[in-house]
């Protein structure tokens, strides 16, 4: 078992199910910061997944397929906006509507090109290939380690990157901070809060696309019925868990994925064997776990505020006295 | 205009909501999913004419099991005359029973048609209530050791047995020595889907397959939890294969993804519920070409005997059936990737099996009525040695 887990097969594994919950919890950051709940990612990333794969099947350009697949991710995200924005939906409401709407759509859409349900096996998709890296990849240990992923592995500490970088290094970041924490304030500086918002948005549905294609032109080599299966959700769990910290949430999103790994391995292997059930809990243990740990963190950080403030009045009335 | 496009909006969305509410919103069909008639022009005479109402757990149009049964349906009224109506419950297990009961009181129909083991306990209930309403249950059993059920009829196909040759065919892979992809291990995979009944059932019968060959075979088994994680269900392939297992049993809607992982890491998968190597062939003959056999229960064959014998009054009220593989309750093709394959020492020891299978002399244990110990004690024969 130890021999396992310190295998590079068990690295890449983490490293596959970790990356589309990366994207998804980089989304999850956007629309957080922009103060929108939106827990449509699974619905964005269903679209994404299946039109990515279309476009790439139709058009056998893998170009015209990752724009496809982000045009549809980015659409829904702009609708999903629109009702929240400017009609007033509630956003859990209108994200649900969306998750909904991606799992009825694409099947819909499957049944009516391949006459299945199922998935596009039949159709002649394209897959992001995997990049071997130039000289580091003859690196012993380090090579195999850091070399050899797919396309998107990288895509997603890029996208991590890119996500700090907006919010924290550009105008339109520093706008889009500033909408969601004080969207009167921002307003009286001639901010134009719901226009932020909706850019926001948008930004957030086209990380999540990436999660999704990446699912069916990454992962997988076809859309299959539900295959995001909970990643999305599993992404906002790791924006609250990394408190919305681009480089902490990529922690999270690594041991959701170490956990999933773990589980797989566990249940596997015969001198472990664990039940399945508990295997296919292991990453919403650790969610629970770390909510639990963060909302502990989160209390005494208070209490420690408090107690300063506490402190300090009393010296300035000692001080007064004095 | 701006109000006109927001009602336009919020109509689109409510349709979107409407047409996918069922909680696994596995499908949005063109037509609405609910009673959709095919009436045919009765051929024969009118005293086999079946009403028949077919109430679908899942969906239809998937090209999966209940395609199968609702084409026996439309066969059978095509030839004897009668009607077929569905109603898709879309997974949705809360409206199981309400569906029976509604369509037992409409008191139209000569037969309900429904299956698979989530069904059995909506079905003795509303049995049960509705005495005069015939009822046919496939793919799994009602226990009729009471004698309450005189108006049900049971029949299923015996996955286990399936599952045994699979197995069987599995361990001769992996000892073989002419067999291109096997290893020195002496290790095969299972995957599942979800950890039911009719899962654990071609389990069963695949451990118990290859210990027939080999005692000292090894089956690494593990469970998905869903059918639809396409990707974790290749993870665990990956995983199961990393461990040494060199064929893989995939009992899941997801079998091709364990073939895209056979393929990618060059080792054998067995697919289940259709003949997967000759449906990608044309678009995939590399992954055809990972792909030993699959395990196929028969729907058609399983219903179409039925439905006759209930049509011209000869069928046993009361009382399950069993439909063995020697029946055509379950198929194992031998096709063209298989062949290829297969090596010829192989061929003759399997062959060997079948004709065994064939000849009803080989007792497949099952999961229908097993309890969580022989669950267990199934679990722990598949990983000794």
């Amino acid at each position: 078992m130890a021999s396992y887990i310190f295998s590079l097969d068990f690295w890449a594994s983490i490293l596959r199910m970790a990356t589309p919950i990366v994207f998804a919890s980089m989304a999850a950051i956007i629309g957080d910061q922009a103060n929108v709940l939106c827990i449509g990612y699974e619905g964005i990333m269903l679209f994404a997944a299946l039109f990515g794969a279309l476009g790439s099947a139709l058009s056998q350009s893998l170009l015209v397929g990752t724009l496809c697949g982000m045009a549809a991710g980015v659409l829904l995200a702009a609708f999903f906006a629109y009702f929240v924005l400017y009609l007033d939906t509630k956003p859990l409401l209108a994200g649900l509507g969306v998750n909904t709407l991606g799992s009825g759509v694409t099947i819909y859409v499957i049944y009516l090109l391949t006459g299945m349900k199922l998935n596009t096996s039949t159709l002649p998709s394209l897959q992001f290939p995997d990049i071997q890296i130039p000289i580091v990849k003859d690196i012993p240990i380090l090579g195999p380690l850091v070399s050899g992923h797919n396309l998107m592995v990288y895509l997603a500490f890029v996208a991590t990157f890119f996500v700090w970088f907006l919010l924290f290094k550009t105008k339109l970041g520093l706008r889009i901070r500033a909408v969601g924490k004080d969207p009167n304030a921002a307003a009286s500086m001639g901010i134009n809060v719901k226009r932020t918002k909706f850019i926001a948005l948008l930004f957030s549905g086209l990380l999540a696309s990436f999660g999704g294609m990446y699912m069916s032109m990454g992962y997988m080599k076809y859309f299959s019925a539900d295959m995001v299966a909970g990643r999305g959700f599993l992404g906002i769990a790791a924006q609250r868990l990394g408190v919305s910290n681009p480089s902490l949430v990529l922690v999270v999103t690594i041991i959701f994925g170490a956990a999933t790994a773990f589980g797989i391995m566990a249940q596997t292997l015969p001198s472990v064997n664990l039940p399945s059930q508990f295997a296919s809990m292991t990453p919403y243990l650790a969610t629970l776990i770390g909510l639990a740990i963060m909302g502990e963190i989160a209390i005494r950080n208070k209490r420690l505020k408090i107690n300063d403030i506490r402190r300090k009045a009393l010296a300035e009335k000692s001080g007064k006295k004095e | 205009m701006k109000k006109h496009l927001a009602l336009l909006l919020a109509l689109g969305m409510t349709l979107g909501l409407g047409a996918c509410s069922s909680p696994s919103a596995t499908t949005p069909t063109p037509a609405p999913s609910a009673d959709t008639t095919v009436s045919a022009a009765p051929v024969e005479t009118q005293d086999k004419a079946l009403d028949i109402m077919f109430v679908v757990t899942g969906s239809l149009g998937g090209g999966n099991n209940v395609d199968d049964v609702k084409a026996a349906l439309d066969e059978y009224v095509a030839t004897y005359g009668g009607s077929v109506q569905t109603f898709e419950c879309n997974m949705d297990t809360s409206v199981y029973q309400a569906q029976l009961e509604t369509a037992a009181e409409d008191e139209k129909y000569d037969l309900i048609v429904t299956g698979f083991s989530t069904m059995v306990e909506p079905l003795c209930n509303t049995a049960k209530e509705f005495p005069d309403q015939k009822f046919f249950l496939f793919d799994a059993a009602v226990d009729f050791t009471s004698g309450d059920y005189p108006n049900v009829i049971s029949a299923q196909a015996r996955g286990n047995e399936g599952g045994f040759l699979a197995g069987a065919l599995a361990a001769l892979m992996t000892e073989s020595a002419d067999a291109e992809r096997a290893n020195a291990d002496k290790k095969i995979g299972f995957v599942g889907g979800l950890e039911s009944t009719a899962i654990l059932d071609f389990m069963f019968g695949y451990v118990e397959g290859a210990k027939y060959v080999d005692p000292e075979i090894e089956v690494l088994y593990s469970f998905v939890g869903n059918q639809n994680d396409s990707a974790l269900t290749q993870e665990i392939a990956r995983s199961q294969n990393q461990s040494g297992a060199d064929v893989i049993f995939a009992a899941t809607n997801s079998d091709l993804a364990v073939a895209d992982v056979a393929l990618e890491n060059d080792f054998y998968a067995i697919c289940c519920d259709a003949d997967e190597a000759a449906r990608i062939a044309e678009s995939n003959v590399d992954e055809a070409n990972h792909i030993l056999t699959s395990v196929i229960k028969d729907y058609k064959g399983m219903v179409a005997p039925m439905l006759i014998q209930i049509g011209e009054g000869t069928a046993q009220w009361g009382q399950h059936t069993y439909i063995r593989y020697s029946e055509g309750g379950v198929t194992v093709p031998q096709n063209e990737w298989f062949s290829n394959q297969v090596p010829a020492s192989v061929l003759a020891d399997y062959e060997a099996i079948v004709a065994d299978m064939e000849a009803g002399k080989i007792d497949v244990s099952t999961a229908y009525g097993a309890g969580a110990d022989v669950i267990d004690s199934f679990k722990e024969l598949a990983s000794s040695k």
